[in-house]
């Protein structure tokens, strides 16, 4: 029966068959395990009525894709409002006092920040809260660098803790991942200009040692470890995410240009060195991700693993090999990976299985 | 939901407030006490903004400090011979040793780049060392005659240079550099003409016939540009860079720096020349 269904049908009835015995152990839960088919359909119409009175939930598919167009839209509205608030501050900002100046920074910063816990509040779909987040963080970065230019103060990487602190105080009371994104950019940053200055370098001379990014690396792909996620849904992917960005983009400069490193070898051992750490890194998150069932960390590892793959075969063979050939090999390499990762899908253990 | 409204609000709130409160002690704390260094500077060290105004936005006016490097030898011909920004002779491989920088990795010198504290002199030895090889410039180029076309093309060049030099160029000269800004100081002490600052120092070395040479460029000063407060800034109306370039107008600017090497502008004092019809 189940060799006529299609693929697509049978990953369908392979969602729905989880899906399905997800819902029985809730229906356990609320002590309907024993409930007939009638009063089942009865429990679950009410709750999809409780549900679609909500607006954060879409009950039906057409919801589903509404949903969707919004989010894309709130983003860009708080991306425009964001700059308007950037632009609006640029063009009178000379016409006020210092005094002034200091008064509506401020103000702004606070002004935004309480229409965001109001909204919060009322908005129950959240997409205005994003707005309003966004552009309380706009204001607040606006709040310090204005502030530095009007008073001379000396540029510093400090500035970027409370940033970070802010973003990530919007992003965990509002359930918001764009902020937490912007506080991690901010936490990475600080750390590897920390690590610089620590060295005797200028703090903003940060890119020249990639190497100072994986301190940064390591402590925000531990964080989930330590930090329980539950009510927020997301965040240890985008941690994890993060982090591996902050590990794998420095490896990949390195791997390609051995003398930004603190390593005392020659270029070319830094940058082999580099290379097979971006295969091991790669290989073994790859694993690390299908064993712990996170999507993101093995997604990640694989394309940082066909890169580093990509850039050393293109140093080998692009200049001695035809074209065809070189193209002939990456379609190889790609079949390669392919037949790996079906392997390591057949090894995964199964959900829900015995 | 209540629990976390209540931590937004009374979490950013204190930081909002802590922060800029942080900020403005930070400024207060600058800017108590005796200045570091106090000087008066005119339109020659300080540079007005371009203005732009063409999507109709207004910036405040920065002034951007000019300062130059002492000379090289004097065999250049060259009329105009600056080097506003580069490394100044003194600062040689021992010098940037004693500033820190390792130099055993000759090709990867340049990527250092550091924090050190740079003497800048106003009106000082540099500044009459650079009035005196204009003029010796100009006595070469007389002292060749004007047979040909080229001698008095480079008569008339080296007299703008002069000119250029008296009148316009800035007097402000990088004269020395170090870690401890109170021993820099007690070795400069008038702090009306020696203002120390921070400043970036980056390390480049050049290699001809086998010989080494290491040298150091003074980048971007830690604070670049200069605001000039709200209160001050109406006494630079009608001033732009035209009315500086044409000699209509001049200023001077009583510009202070404090314990944290951070300057403000403490007074403005313009000039406007008649207009001659």
């Amino acid at each position: 029966m189940d060799d006529n269904l299609s693929r697509t049908d049978a990953q369908q009835r392979a969602d729905d068959i989880h899906a399905f015995r997800r819902e029985q152990a809730r229906l356990a839960a609320d002590g309907m395990a024993t409930a007939d088919a009638a009063a089942i359909r009865a429990h679950h119409d009410a709750l999809l009525a409780r549900f679609a009175a909500r607006p954060d939930v879409d009950t039906t598919q057409r919801a589903r894709q509404l949903t969707l167009g919004l989010r894309i839209a709130s983003f860009l509205g708080a991306l425009a409002l964001a700059a308007s608030v950037f632009f609006l501050f640029r063009q009178y900002w000379p016409l006020f006092p210092e005094a002034v100046q200091v008064i509506v920074l401020a103000g702004a910063s606070l002004g935004t920040l309480v229409l965001t816990a109001w909204l919060h509040r009322r908005d129950a779909s959240g997409y205005f809260t994003k707005l309003a987040a966004l552009v309380a963080f706009a204001c607040f970065v606006l709040n310090l660098s204005l502030l530095g230019s009007s008073f001379n103060i000396t540029p510093s990487d400090k500035a970027l803790l409370p940033w970070a602190a802010f973003a990530l105080l919007l992003a965990y009371t509002c359930e918001l991942r764009l902020l937490l994104v912007a506080g991690l950019v901010c936490i990475t940053g600080f750390i590897a200009a920390r690590v610089g200055t620590w060295t005797g370098m200028y703090w903003l001379s940060v890119g020249e040692r990639p190497e100072h990014f994986f301190p940064a690396a390591l402590l925000m792909f531990c964080v989930p470890f330590f930090v329980d996620h539950r009510r927020h849904p997301g965040f240890d992917a985008t941690w994890r995410l993060v982090a591996l960005l902050a590990l794998f983009l420095p490896m990949l400069v390195l791997s390609n240009w051995g003398r930004a490193s603190n390593l005392p070898f020659d270029a070319d051992v830094v940058e082999g060195f580099y290379q097979l750490g971006g295969f091991v890194a790669g290989g073994l998150l790859t694993w690390l991700g299908a064993r712990r069932g996170w999507p993101e960390v093995m997604n990640t590892a694989v394309v940082f693993f066909v890169i580093f793959l990509y850039t050393k075969l293109f140093d080998w063979w692009w200049a001695v090999m035809p074209k065809f050939l070189f193209f002939l090999v990456l379609g190889l390499v790609a079949l390669l990976v392919i037949l790996v990762l079906k392997r390591l899908r057949a090894v995964t253990p199964v959900e829900g299985g015995r | 939901m209540k629990r976390a409204q209540k931590i937004l609000l009374v979490g950013g709130v204190a930081l909002i407030v802590a922060v800029n409160a942080f900020v403005l002690a930070g400024v207060a704390w600058n800017r108590s006490g005796e200045p570091g260094s106090a000087l008066t500077l005119t339109q020659r060290e300080l540079s007005l903004p371009y203005a732009f105004g063409l999507d109709g936005e207004r910036g405040g006016i920065d002034v951007a400090l000019l300062w130059r490097a002492p000379m090289r030898d004097d065999n250049a011909d060259a009329a105009y011979d600056m080097h506003y920004g580069r490394g100044p002779d003194w600062l040689d491989a021992d010098k940037l040793r004693e500033l820190g920088f390792d130099l055993k990795e000759e090709r990867d010198a340049y990527r250092q780049k550091r924090e050190v504290y740079v003497v800048l002199e106003l009106a000082g030895a540099d500044w009459q060392a650079a009035l005196a090889q204009a003029q010796r410039r100009l006595d070469r180029a007389l002292a060749r005659g004007n047979a040909e076309k080229q001698d008095v093309d480079a008569q008339k060049s080296a007299q703008e240079a002069l000119k250029y030099e008296q009148q316009k160029a800035s007097r402000l000269f990088a004269v020395d550099a170090g870690l401890d800004a109170a021993a820099l100081r007690q070795r400069y002490p008038d702090t009306h003409r020696h203002l120390i600052v921070v400043a970036t120092v980056t390390p480049s070395v050049m290699v001809i016939d086998k010989k080494t040479t290491f040298s150091g460029h003074i980048g971007e000063l830690a604070v670049a540009r200069i605001s000039v407060p709200h209160a001050l800034r109406g006494a630079m109306d009608g001033i732009d860079r035209s009315a500086l370039d044409s000699g209509r107008a001049t200023f001077e600017m009583d510009v202070a720096w404090g314990r944290r090497f951070e300057p403000w502008v403490t007074a403005v004092r313009p000039q406007r020349a008649a207009t001659v019809e």
